[in-house]
Protein backbone atom coordinates (compact mmCIF):
# COMPACT_ATOMS: atom_id res chain seq x y z
CA UNK A 1 0.00 0.00 0.00
CA UNK A 2 1.54 3.73 -0.64
CA UNK A 3 0.28 6.46 0.37
CA UNK A 4 0.40 9.91 -2.23
CA UNK A 5 -0.58 13.32 -1.02
CA UNK A 6 -3.32 14.66 -3.27
CA UNK A 7 -1.43 16.86 -6.09
CA UNK A 8 1.69 14.01 -6.22
CA UNK A 9 -1.78 11.29 -6.55
CA UNK A 10 -3.35 13.24 -9.41
CA UNK A 11 -0.27 13.58 -10.88
CA UNK A 12 0.62 9.50 -10.63
CA UNK A 13 -3.30 8.60 -11.69
CA UNK A 14 -4.25 11.00 -13.57
CA UNK A 15 -8.12 11.49 -13.80
CA UNK A 16 -8.80 8.13 -11.63
CA UNK A 17 -7.21 9.67 -8.74
CA UNK A 18 -9.05 12.96 -9.18
CA UNK A 19 -12.30 11.32 -9.54
CA UNK A 20 -11.45 9.35 -6.43
CA UNK A 21 -10.78 12.41 -4.65
CA UNK A 22 -14.03 13.98 -6.21
CA UNK A 23 -16.24 11.07 -4.56
CA UNK A 24 -14.89 11.01 -1.15
CA UNK A 25 -15.41 14.71 -0.94
CA UNK A 26 -19.06 14.70 -2.64
CA UNK A 27 -19.56 11.57 0.62
CA UNK A 28 -18.66 13.79 2.93
CA UNK A 29 -20.81 16.69 1.47
CA UNK A 30 -23.70 14.36 1.68
CA UNK A 31 -23.11 13.40 4.93
CA UNK A 32 -22.97 17.06 6.19
CA UNK A 33 -20.16 16.75 7.75
CA UNK A 34 -19.09 20.38 7.19
CA UNK A 35 -20.86 23.62 6.02
CA UNK A 36 -19.06 26.15 4.32
CA UNK A 37 -19.45 29.89 6.44
CA UNK A 38 -18.55 33.00 6.05
CA UNK A 39 -14.90 34.24 6.66
CA UNK A 40 -16.34 37.47 8.47
CA UNK A 41 -18.32 34.80 11.34
CA UNK A 42 -15.31 33.08 12.02
CA UNK A 43 -13.63 35.06 15.36
CA UNK A 44 -10.20 35.63 16.26
CA UNK A 45 -10.48 32.58 18.38
CA UNK A 46 -11.88 29.90 15.95
CA UNK A 47 -9.30 31.50 13.37
CA UNK A 48 -6.39 30.77 15.85
CA UNK A 49 -7.40 27.60 16.42
CA UNK A 50 -8.57 26.23 12.76
CA UNK A 51 -7.84 22.95 11.49
CA UNK A 52 -6.57 22.07 7.99
CA UNK A 53 -8.12 19.65 5.70
CA UNK A 54 -5.83 16.61 4.16
CA UNK A 55 -6.73 14.04 1.19
CA UNK A 56 -4.56 11.19 0.47
CA UNK A 57 -4.76 9.13 -2.13
CA UNK A 58 -3.84 5.42 -1.59
CA UNK A 59 -2.58 2.09 -3.89
CA UNK A 60 -4.13 -0.99 -2.36
CA UNK A 61 -1.78 -4.07 -3.05
CA UNK A 62 -4.62 -4.68 -5.66
CA UNK A 63 -4.16 -1.99 -7.58
CA UNK A 64 -6.99 -0.51 -6.30
CA UNK A 65 -7.00 3.26 -5.48
CA UNK A 66 -8.74 4.74 -2.60
CA UNK A 67 -9.10 8.43 -0.87
CA UNK A 68 -8.55 8.94 2.46
CA UNK A 69 -9.88 12.22 3.76
CA UNK A 70 -8.71 13.53 7.36
CA UNK A 71 -7.89 16.56 9.68
CA UNK A 72 -4.42 18.07 10.64
CA UNK A 73 -5.23 17.90 14.47
CA UNK A 74 -1.57 18.82 14.68
CA UNK A 75 -3.26 22.25 16.24
CA UNK A 76 -5.53 20.61 18.55
CA UNK A 77 -2.94 19.54 21.03
CA UNK A 78 -2.20 23.28 22.21
CA UNK A 79 -5.72 23.86 23.39
CA UNK A 80 -7.61 20.27 23.99
CA UNK A 81 -7.15 18.47 27.40
CA UNK A 82 -6.07 14.67 27.86
CA UNK A 83 -9.31 14.04 29.69
CA UNK A 84 -11.28 15.35 26.47
CA UNK A 85 -9.85 13.05 24.33
CA UNK A 86 -8.72 9.61 25.18
CA UNK A 87 -11.07 6.91 24.06
CA UNK A 88 -10.97 3.71 25.94
CA UNK A 89 -10.07 0.56 24.05
CA UNK A 90 -10.44 -3.25 25.09
CA UNK A 91 -7.57 -4.87 26.58
CA UNK A 92 -5.54 -8.21 25.38
CA UNK A 93 -6.80 -10.28 28.44
CA UNK A 94 -10.74 -9.08 28.00
CA UNK A 95 -10.74 -10.44 24.27
CA UNK A 96 -8.91 -13.59 24.97
CA UNK A 97 -11.02 -14.47 28.90
CA UNK A 98 -14.19 -13.57 27.00
CA UNK A 99 -13.15 -15.90 24.01
CA UNK A 100 -12.31 -18.49 26.68
CA UNK A 101 -15.76 -18.13 28.38
CA UNK A 102 -17.17 -18.27 24.88
CA UNK A 103 -15.73 -21.39 24.09
CA UNK A 104 -16.24 -22.85 27.66
CA UNK A 105 -20.01 -22.09 27.69
CA UNK A 106 -20.12 -23.05 23.35
CA UNK A 107 -21.39 -19.76 22.44
CA UNK A 108 -22.23 -18.47 19.18
CA UNK A 109 -19.73 -15.86 17.52
CA UNK A 110 -20.05 -13.07 15.39
CA UNK A 111 -17.76 -10.31 14.55
CA UNK A 112 -18.37 -7.28 12.56
CA UNK A 113 -16.45 -3.97 11.40
CA UNK A 114 -18.45 -0.37 11.65
CA UNK A 115 -17.67 1.31 7.87
CA UNK A 116 -17.05 5.26 8.48
CA UNK A 117 -17.49 5.16 12.11
CA UNK A 118 -16.53 8.32 13.07
CA UNK A 119 -18.33 10.45 10.38
CA UNK A 120 -21.72 8.91 11.36
CA UNK A 121 -20.83 10.74 14.87
CA UNK A 122 -22.32 14.17 15.36
CA UNK A 123 -19.47 16.90 16.96
CA UNK A 124 -20.50 19.09 19.38
CA UNK A 125 -21.51 22.17 18.38
CA UNK A 126 -19.11 24.24 20.31
CA UNK A 127 -15.97 23.34 22.25
CA UNK A 128 -15.46 24.02 26.21
CA UNK A 129 -14.79 27.77 25.34
CA UNK A 130 -17.32 28.26 23.48
CA UNK A 131 -15.60 27.89 19.60
CA UNK A 132 -16.75 25.93 17.09
CA UNK A 133 -14.37 23.74 15.25
CA UNK A 134 -13.24 25.40 11.84
CA UNK A 135 -11.46 23.44 8.96
CA UNK A 136 -9.85 25.26 6.43
CA UNK A 137 -10.03 23.29 3.04
CA UNK A 138 -7.05 24.82 0.44
CA UNK A 139 -6.09 24.52 -3.50
CA UNK A 140 -7.47 21.41 -5.75
CA UNK A 141 -9.69 20.11 -3.21
CA UNK A 142 -11.84 23.74 -3.10
CA UNK A 143 -11.91 23.24 -7.01
CA UNK A 144 -13.21 19.96 -6.18
CA UNK A 145 -16.32 21.01 -3.76
CA UNK A 146 -16.77 24.36 -5.84
CA UNK A 147 -17.09 21.53 -9.16
CA UNK A 148 -19.19 19.71 -7.36
CA UNK A 149 -21.83 22.25 -5.37
CA UNK A 150 -22.10 25.81 -6.52
CA UNK A 151 -22.79 26.48 -3.19
CA UNK A 152 -19.43 26.89 -2.28
CA UNK A 153 -18.20 29.08 -4.63
CA UNK A 154 -20.00 32.37 -2.31
CA UNK A 155 -17.52 31.40 0.41
CA UNK A 156 -14.29 31.12 -0.86
CA UNK A 157 -11.47 33.44 0.11
CA UNK A 158 -8.12 34.26 -0.76
CA UNK A 159 -5.18 34.36 1.37
CA UNK A 160 -1.55 34.96 1.35
CA UNK A 161 -1.38 37.66 -1.24
CA UNK A 162 -4.04 35.96 -3.06
CA UNK A 163 -1.90 33.06 -3.70
CA UNK A 164 -4.53 30.51 -1.75
CA UNK A 165 -7.51 29.88 -2.68
CA UNK A 166 -9.49 28.46 0.99
CA UNK A 167 -12.88 27.76 2.30
CA UNK A 168 -13.97 27.78 6.08
CA UNK A 169 -16.08 25.42 6.81
CA UNK A 170 -17.94 23.95 10.35
CA UNK A 171 -17.18 20.87 11.15
CA UNK A 172 -20.36 19.28 12.44
CA UNK A 173 -19.38 15.41 12.34
CA UNK A 174 -16.00 13.64 13.90
CA UNK A 175 -13.86 13.57 11.17
CA UNK A 176 -10.78 11.12 11.11
CA UNK A 177 -7.69 12.77 12.37
CA UNK A 178 -9.42 15.39 14.94
CA UNK A 179 -8.57 14.57 18.45
CA UNK A 180 -11.88 14.12 20.21
CA UNK A 181 -13.45 11.51 17.15
CA UNK A 182 -12.47 8.38 18.89
CA UNK A 183 -14.09 9.76 22.40
CA UNK A 184 -17.42 10.88 20.90
CA UNK A 185 -17.85 7.49 18.53
CA UNK A 186 -16.68 5.50 21.83
CA UNK A 187 -19.88 7.69 23.95
CA UNK A 188 -22.14 7.44 21.30
CA UNK A 189 -21.68 3.26 20.59
CA UNK A 190 -21.81 3.28 24.80
CA UNK A 191 -24.66 4.87 24.58
CA UNK A 192 -26.22 3.24 21.86
CA UNK A 193 -25.64 0.10 23.48
CA UNK A 194 -26.74 0.88 26.49
CA UNK A 195 -30.01 1.56 24.99
CA UNK A 196 -30.45 -2.32 23.33
CA UNK A 197 -30.31 -3.78 27.18
CA UNK A 198 -26.57 -3.88 27.62
CA UNK A 199 -24.51 -2.80 30.81
CA UNK A 200 -21.50 -2.15 30.97
CA UNK A 201 -18.58 -4.00 32.21
CA UNK A 202 -17.07 -2.74 35.39
CA UNK A 203 -13.47 -3.65 35.07
CA UNK A 204 -13.32 -2.82 30.74
CA UNK A 205 -15.01 0.16 30.06
CA UNK A 206 -14.94 -2.14 26.56
CA UNK A 207 -16.93 -4.99 27.35
CA UNK A 208 -20.86 -5.45 27.90
CA UNK A 209 -23.56 -7.63 28.86
CA UNK A 210 -27.30 -8.27 28.49
CA UNK A 211 -29.32 -11.22 29.75
CA UNK A 212 -31.29 -12.55 26.70
CA UNK A 213 -33.33 -15.21 27.29
CA UNK A 214 -31.51 -16.54 30.27
CA UNK A 215 -28.12 -16.55 28.86
CA UNK A 216 -25.80 -13.82 28.36
CA UNK A 217 -24.75 -12.33 25.32
CA UNK A 218 -21.34 -9.95 25.83
CA UNK A 219 -20.04 -7.37 23.58
CA UNK A 220 -16.20 -6.11 23.80
CA UNK A 221 -15.31 -3.82 21.22
CA UNK A 222 -11.87 -2.13 19.77
CA UNK A 223 -12.73 1.60 18.39
CA UNK A 224 -15.48 0.17 15.36
CA UNK A 225 -14.74 -3.44 15.34
CA UNK A 226 -17.13 -5.43 17.51
CA UNK A 227 -17.40 -9.17 18.70
CA UNK A 228 -20.49 -10.45 20.00
CA UNK A 229 -21.10 -13.83 22.09
CA UNK A 230 -24.36 -16.34 23.02
CA UNK A 231 -25.24 -19.22 22.91
CA UNK A 232 -28.54 -19.01 20.61
CA UNK A 233 -26.89 -18.30 17.02
CA UNK A 234 -30.31 -16.40 16.39
CA UNK A 235 -29.96 -13.88 19.39
CA UNK A 236 -26.35 -12.86 17.13
CA UNK A 237 -28.19 -12.71 13.74
CA UNK A 238 -30.85 -10.18 15.91
CA UNK A 239 -27.69 -8.40 17.37
CA UNK A 240 -25.92 -8.05 13.89
CA UNK A 241 -29.05 -7.11 12.48
CA UNK A 242 -29.25 -4.40 14.73
CA UNK A 243 -25.72 -3.21 14.59
CA UNK A 244 -26.33 -3.07 10.87
CA UNK A 245 -30.02 -0.82 10.93
CA UNK A 246 -27.62 1.46 13.55
CA UNK A 247 -24.39 2.03 11.99
CA UNK A 248 -25.23 0.59 8.48
CA UNK A 249 -26.89 3.48 6.82
CA UNK A 250 -23.71 4.38 4.44
CA UNK A 251 -22.14 1.23 3.97
CA UNK A 252 -22.95 -2.53 4.82
CA UNK A 253 -21.24 -3.68 8.13
CA UNK A 254 -18.86 -6.00 7.33
CA UNK A 255 -19.69 -9.17 9.34
CA UNK A 256 -18.08 -12.33 10.05
CA UNK A 257 -20.14 -15.60 11.23
CA UNK A 258 -18.23 -19.27 12.00
CA UNK A 259 -15.76 -20.44 13.86
CA UNK A 260 -12.47 -18.48 13.08
CA UNK A 261 -12.36 -14.73 13.32
CA UNK A 262 -9.80 -11.96 12.52
CA UNK B 1 -4.25 -12.12 15.32
CA UNK B 2 -6.74 -14.91 14.41
CA UNK B 3 -9.35 -16.68 17.10
CA UNK B 4 -10.42 -20.34 16.27
CA UNK B 5 -12.76 -21.57 18.53
CA UNK B 6 -13.24 -25.04 15.87
CA UNK B 7 -12.60 -27.58 18.72
CA UNK B 8 -14.86 -27.71 21.00
CA UNK B 9 -14.58 -25.96 24.67
CA UNK B 10 -10.53 -24.48 23.20
CA UNK B 11 -9.79 -21.34 21.45
CA UNK B 12 -6.38 -20.94 19.87
CA UNK B 13 -4.94 -17.60 19.51
CA UNK B 14 -3.20 -17.67 15.63
CA UNK B 15 -0.36 -15.29 14.96
CA UNK B 16 1.26 -17.57 12.29
CA UNK B 17 0.85 -14.96 9.38
CA UNK B 18 2.66 -12.25 11.87
CA UNK B 19 5.52 -14.63 12.83
CA UNK B 20 5.51 -15.24 8.54
CA UNK B 21 6.10 -11.62 8.32
CA UNK B 22 8.95 -11.12 10.97
CA UNK B 23 10.63 -14.11 9.13
CA UNK B 24 10.33 -12.90 5.99
CA UNK B 25 11.90 -9.16 7.28
CA UNK B 26 14.89 -10.84 9.35
CA UNK B 27 18.09 -12.13 7.63
CA UNK B 28 17.50 -15.43 6.31
CA UNK B 29 20.91 -16.94 6.25
CA UNK B 30 21.14 -16.51 9.54
CA UNK B 31 17.37 -18.36 10.60
CA UNK B 32 18.59 -21.51 8.56
CA UNK B 33 22.28 -22.06 10.40
CA UNK B 34 21.07 -24.56 13.08
CA UNK B 35 18.79 -25.84 15.38
CA UNK B 36 17.42 -24.78 18.66
CA UNK B 37 15.86 -25.88 21.87
CA UNK B 38 14.61 -22.84 22.97
CA UNK B 39 14.72 -19.32 22.64
CA UNK B 40 17.17 -18.69 25.00
CA UNK B 41 19.92 -20.20 27.05
CA UNK B 42 20.93 -19.91 30.58
CA UNK B 43 23.24 -16.65 29.47
CA UNK B 44 20.29 -14.48 28.62
CA UNK B 45 20.91 -11.62 31.41
CA UNK B 46 24.54 -12.23 31.03
CA UNK B 47 26.29 -8.93 28.92
CA UNK B 48 29.67 -9.18 27.32
CA UNK B 49 31.09 -5.55 28.47
CA UNK B 50 33.60 -6.03 25.69
CA UNK B 51 31.03 -6.75 22.70
CA UNK B 52 31.22 -4.60 19.75
CA UNK B 53 28.25 -2.13 19.21
CA UNK B 54 25.99 -3.33 16.21
CA UNK B 55 26.46 -1.43 12.80
CA UNK B 56 23.30 1.19 12.02
CA UNK B 57 21.82 -1.38 9.85
CA UNK B 58 21.66 -4.26 11.73
CA UNK B 59 21.29 -2.07 15.10
CA UNK B 60 17.94 -0.57 13.03
CA UNK B 61 17.00 -4.51 12.47
CA UNK B 62 17.55 -4.88 16.20
CA UNK B 63 14.98 -2.54 16.82
CA UNK B 64 12.61 -3.46 14.41
CA UNK B 65 12.68 -7.28 15.44
CA UNK B 66 12.65 -6.29 19.14
CA UNK B 67 9.20 -3.98 18.52
CA UNK B 68 7.64 -6.74 16.46
CA UNK B 69 8.50 -9.57 19.34
CA UNK B 70 6.77 -7.09 22.07
CA UNK B 71 3.20 -7.19 19.92
CA UNK B 72 3.69 -11.13 19.27
CA UNK B 73 4.16 -12.07 23.03
CA UNK B 74 1.35 -10.06 24.86
CA UNK B 75 -1.00 -12.27 22.33
CA UNK B 76 -0.11 -15.31 20.61
CA UNK B 77 3.61 -16.43 22.21
CA UNK B 78 4.02 -15.67 25.44
CA UNK B 79 6.47 -18.27 25.04
CA UNK B 80 9.26 -15.79 24.45
CA UNK B 81 8.62 -13.34 26.97
CA UNK B 82 11.88 -13.31 28.81
CA UNK B 83 13.86 -13.05 25.28
CA UNK B 84 11.66 -9.74 24.30
CA UNK B 85 12.07 -8.62 28.11
CA UNK B 86 15.91 -8.43 27.75
CA UNK B 87 15.88 -7.18 24.56
CA UNK B 88 13.95 -4.26 25.19
CA UNK B 89 16.76 -2.73 27.79
CA UNK B 90 19.48 -3.23 25.08
CA UNK B 91 17.67 -1.23 22.01
CA UNK B 92 19.54 1.79 22.61
CA UNK B 93 23.38 -0.29 22.91
CA UNK B 94 22.70 -3.91 21.10
CA UNK B 95 26.09 -5.37 20.53
CA UNK B 96 27.09 -8.26 18.84
CA UNK B 97 26.24 -10.68 21.63
CA UNK B 98 22.70 -9.55 21.63
CA UNK B 99 22.16 -9.96 17.96
CA UNK B 100 23.14 -13.62 18.54
CA UNK B 101 20.46 -14.09 21.26
CA UNK B 102 18.47 -12.00 18.86
CA UNK B 103 19.17 -14.38 15.89
CA UNK B 104 18.61 -17.68 18.43
CA UNK B 105 15.38 -16.39 19.07
CA UNK B 106 14.27 -15.93 15.50
CA UNK B 107 16.00 -19.60 15.01
CA UNK B 108 13.56 -20.66 17.46
CA UNK B 109 10.29 -18.61 15.97
CA UNK B 110 11.34 -20.16 12.73
CA UNK B 111 11.36 -23.49 13.84
CA UNK B 112 8.05 -22.98 16.13
CA UNK B 113 6.38 -20.52 13.34
CA UNK B 114 3.26 -23.35 13.59
CA UNK B 115 2.71 -22.98 16.96
CA UNK B 116 -0.17 -21.37 18.34
CA UNK B 117 -1.90 -20.35 21.94
CA UNK B 118 -4.33 -22.52 23.42
CA UNK B 119 -6.72 -21.54 25.83
CA UNK B 120 -9.10 -23.64 28.09
CA UNK B 121 -11.57 -22.64 31.24
CA UNK B 122 -11.32 -25.64 33.66
CA UNK B 123 -13.57 -23.45 36.04
CA UNK B 124 -13.63 -20.16 34.63
CA UNK B 125 -15.20 -18.46 37.95
CA UNK B 126 -11.67 -18.65 39.03
CA UNK B 127 -8.55 -16.71 37.95
CA UNK B 128 -4.86 -18.30 38.67
CA UNK B 129 -2.23 -16.12 38.77
CA UNK B 130 1.32 -18.04 39.45
CA UNK B 131 4.24 -15.24 39.70
CA UNK B 132 7.78 -16.10 40.77
CA UNK B 133 10.84 -13.96 40.76
CA UNK B 134 14.92 -14.29 40.30
CA UNK B 135 17.00 -12.19 42.45
CA UNK B 136 20.03 -10.07 41.46
CA UNK B 137 20.31 -11.37 37.52
CA UNK B 138 20.38 -8.55 35.63
CA UNK B 139 23.16 -7.29 34.30
CA UNK B 140 22.68 -4.03 36.87
CA UNK B 141 21.76 -6.69 39.90
CA UNK B 142 18.04 -5.72 39.44
CA UNK B 143 15.90 -8.77 39.73
CA UNK B 144 13.33 -10.15 37.15
CA UNK B 145 9.63 -11.18 38.30
CA UNK B 146 7.61 -13.09 35.78
CA UNK B 147 3.51 -14.21 36.01
CA UNK B 148 0.97 -15.62 34.01
CA UNK B 149 -2.49 -15.72 34.55
CA UNK B 150 -4.63 -18.85 33.55
CA UNK B 151 -8.33 -20.32 33.66
CA UNK B 152 -6.62 -24.14 33.56
CA UNK B 153 -4.78 -24.40 30.54
CA UNK B 154 -2.65 -21.67 28.77
CA UNK B 155 -1.90 -17.79 29.65
CA UNK B 156 -4.01 -15.10 29.02
CA UNK B 157 -1.85 -12.90 30.49
CA UNK B 158 1.83 -12.88 31.20
CA UNK B 159 4.46 -10.72 31.96
CA UNK B 160 8.31 -10.83 32.13
CA UNK B 161 10.12 -7.90 33.60
CA UNK B 162 13.01 -6.65 34.83
CA UNK B 163 12.10 -4.79 38.65
CA UNK B 164 11.96 -1.23 39.13
CA UNK B 165 13.75 -1.51 42.44
CA UNK B 166 15.37 -4.51 43.41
Amino acid sequence: MVTYSLQKGIKKFGNKGREVALSKMKQLHDLECFKPINVKDVSKSENRKAIESLLFLVEKRDGRIKARHCANRKLQRQWMDWEDVSSPTDSTESTLITSIIDAKEGRDVGTCDIPNAFVQTKMNPTDKHGDRIIMKIRGVLVDILCELYNVYNDYIVWENKGRDKVLYTHVTKALYGLLESAMLFYKKLVKDLQHYGFELNLYDPCVANKIVKGNQMTVSWHVDDLKGSHVNPNEIDLFLKWVQETYGSIAKVKSTRGKIHD
Amino acid sequence: MKLDLRIDGQVTIDMKDYVTTMIESFPKDVLLKGKVASPWTENLFKVDQKSKLLDNSKSEQFHTTTAQALLLCKRGRPDISPAVAFFTTRVKASTEENWNKLVRMMQYLHQSRDGVLTLKADNYKVLHWHVDAAFAVDPDFKSHTGGILTMGHGAILSYSRKQKLL
